[in-house]
């Protein structure tokens, strides 16, 4: 459906996404995990043709079949929406403060598919139900700062939800959120594209959220890819130097506390900090952080290679 | 040896009225709270947002007075100091921030931020600047940079060199590692843990994610609206929670 083929961005100080390739089919869920600076929200909004103007593209963008990749502002305003649509971090920030969340639902309904007044306002309360907001037609009513954070972001998947896109992107949806609200959310987008048959791109840096949610991950660091595969077996037995440093860093809530000498137990880090674009190694950008890093693995870029598209010359990928 | 002693702090606010001339409603942020800290120690705070949790917090720096309660620290009832005796008693207690760019005047050197506590309590800056900065990995050049200048785990350390300049006695941290990438969060736990062995540091640590906890706290307690639901010994909750609740908070943070 979506087919993304070696996309690189690329901007004044450096190249921030090199050769992402990526295939999302209807119904996929897919995991993208990486921290700040890892190209992750940028390859989102490549993906909704919103590349900021600033950068340099290169690859294809195929949706459909249709290639997108020299589209204009009105090829893509149709596509956005009725088969992409999107969601973000800061559900306040994205509705306007000064309108009923109803009728900032029904816009795209009454913009996209021509419904009248009353028609738009009895389909915002069925996506409010489906959304599983209470109340729905008081809630479509109610002004941003009337609902909780949880209830804000509900509000925006039901926005998303309004025109039947067959991919929904997920930027951090959980992140402003409390951990018990986090995971209703997470729950609710897996349970819609479930019953929507609708593909789901979950963005996040949180590793708990992305394996409850998604069968298929792309581990992303400094714009690259770097590991790929079922969601399980990436999280559960990573192969890349960053994927394992990265999943060695969360802290076991279960785990033992104190070492025998009665010492606090120090927890598993990666060397150093994500450079700036300009300062990424030409090679492999894990490079200078890596404790597998060869001399040669600075200067040459590696290649991927076995079924998780490993980009690491060092570490053999098993299946 | 206990450092701080809270007992049964309870702080309501009040809520606009509902009718003109009716009562105000009232809001109880935090109901009966009582707990010690040793020095050395970390007592965790956890619950989701609304429970009461940087009440806590502001009750324990005495950046409020609580309506019921008293907080002894070091034997010294804080809330009924005079001002200018709680003003003496501040060093020995510091607060670190969720978001380290709100915290620091972007206008400032960061040296200028991390002299200010010091200015403060009319202390000489020495080189107190440059030994706090590397205390926390940072280099004691950084001082003439600014905060735009630094990464959001550098900034974090900033803040914490600033909380440890006047040498105190116990550190408040609220949702401190929060907005952190996962690897950054590894290593300012590990600096927590780090200062805490060199310093003897008491600390009272807030979060609303139990994995960041259970990596730091010895006790453990857990609020929700306002009430403890339970709290005593962090691997005794962590490994049999008594309560639904805790159990859900539990889940939320589960490994992946």
């Amino acid at each position: 459906m979506i087919k993304l083929d070696t996309l690189s961005v690329t901007f004044a100080a450096g190249s921030a996404l090199r050769d992402i390739s990526l295939k999302i089919a209807p119904g996929d869920r897919l995991g993208i995990v990486g921290e700040s600076g890892s190209g992750k929200s940028l390859l989102a909004s490549c993906l909704m043709g919103m590349a900021p103007d600033a950068a340099t593209l290169s690859g294809t963008l195929t949706i459909d079949g249709v290639d997108m990749s020299d589209a204009d502002e009105e090829t893509w305003r149709p596509l956005r929406a009725r088969r992409v649509a999107m969601i973000f971090q800061e559900p306040m920030s994205a509705l306007n403060p000064l309108r009923r969340v109803g009728d900032t639902v029904a816009e795209p309904l009454r913009l996209h598919f021509g419904l009248s007044r009353d028609e738009a306002a009895k389909r915002v309360a069925e996506l409010f139900a489906e959304v599983d907001l209470p109340n729905p037609e008081r809630r479509a009513r109610m002004f941003p700062h009337e609902l909780s954070g949880g209830q804000r972001q509900r509000v925006l998947i039901a926005l998303a939800l309004a025109c039947d896109p067959a991919l929904l992107i997920a930027d951090e949806p959980t992140t402003a959120l409390d951990a018990n609200v986090a995971l209703q959310v997470t729950d609710l987008l897996v349970d819609l594209s479930e019953k929507r048959g609708m593909a789901l791109v979950l963005i996040s840096h949180d590793l708990a959220s992305v394996a409850r949610s998604t069968e298929r991950v792309a581990v992303m660091y400094g714009g690259d890819i770097v590991e790929r595969g079922g969601t399980d077996d990436v999280l559960h037995a990573p192969q890349h130097p960053y994927t394992r440093g990265l999943l060695a860093a969360r802290p076991d809530p279960q785990a033992a506390l104190r070492d025998e000498q009665g010492k606090r137990k120090r927890l598993p880090t990666i060397p150093g900090n994500v450079p700036p674009l300009s300062g990424l190694a030409q090679g492999c950008r894990f490079a200078g952080r890596c404790a597998l890093e060869r001399p040669d693995c600075a200067t040459a870029r590696p290649v991927p290679h076995g079924p998780r598209m490993l980009l690491c010359p060092v570490v053999e990928g098993a299946a | 040896m206990t450092l701080l002693r809270a007992e049964g702090l309870t702080r309501h606010y009040p809520l606009p009225r509902t009718r003109v001339l009716g009562p105000r409603p009232r809001l109880t942020a935090i109901e009966n709270a009582s707990f010690t800290i040793s020095a050395g120690e970390t007592l965790g705070v956890v619950g989701e947002s609304g429970s009461g949790k940087s009440t806590l917090a502001r009750l324990v720096m005495a950046f409020e007075k609580p309506d019921a309660g008293s907080v002894a620290f070091d034997g010294k009832d804080l809330h009924s100091l005079s001002r200018p005796d709680l003003r003496r008693l501040r060093p020995e207690f510091q607060m670190i921030f969720q978001d380290p760019y709100g915290s620091l005047d972007p206008r400032r050197t960061v040296g200028w931020s991390l002299g200010e506590p010091l200015r403060a309590m009319g202390a000489d800056e020495g080189c107190k600047i440059a030994d706090s900065l590397v205390q926390v990995g940072l280099h004691a050049e950084d001082a003439t940079k600014f905060p735009h200048e630094f990464s959001g785990g550098q900034r974090q350390r900033i803040a914490i060199a600033r909380a440890i300049i006047t040498r105190p006695q116990l550190l408040v941290a609220d949702e401190a590692v929060s907005a952190l990438d996962v690897s950054v969060r590894a290593q300012i736990l590990n600096l927590l843990m780090d200062l805490q062995e060199e310093l003897g540091l008491a600390m009272l640590f807030i979060s609303h994610d139990m994995a960041v906890v259970a990596a730091l706290c010895d006790t453990l307690m857990v609020l929700k609206s306002g009430n403890v639901l339970e709290q005593g010994n962090a691997a005794a909750i962590l490994n049999a929670p008594q309560h639904e609740y805790t159990q859900s908070l539990l889940t939320a943070a589960g490994t992946p």
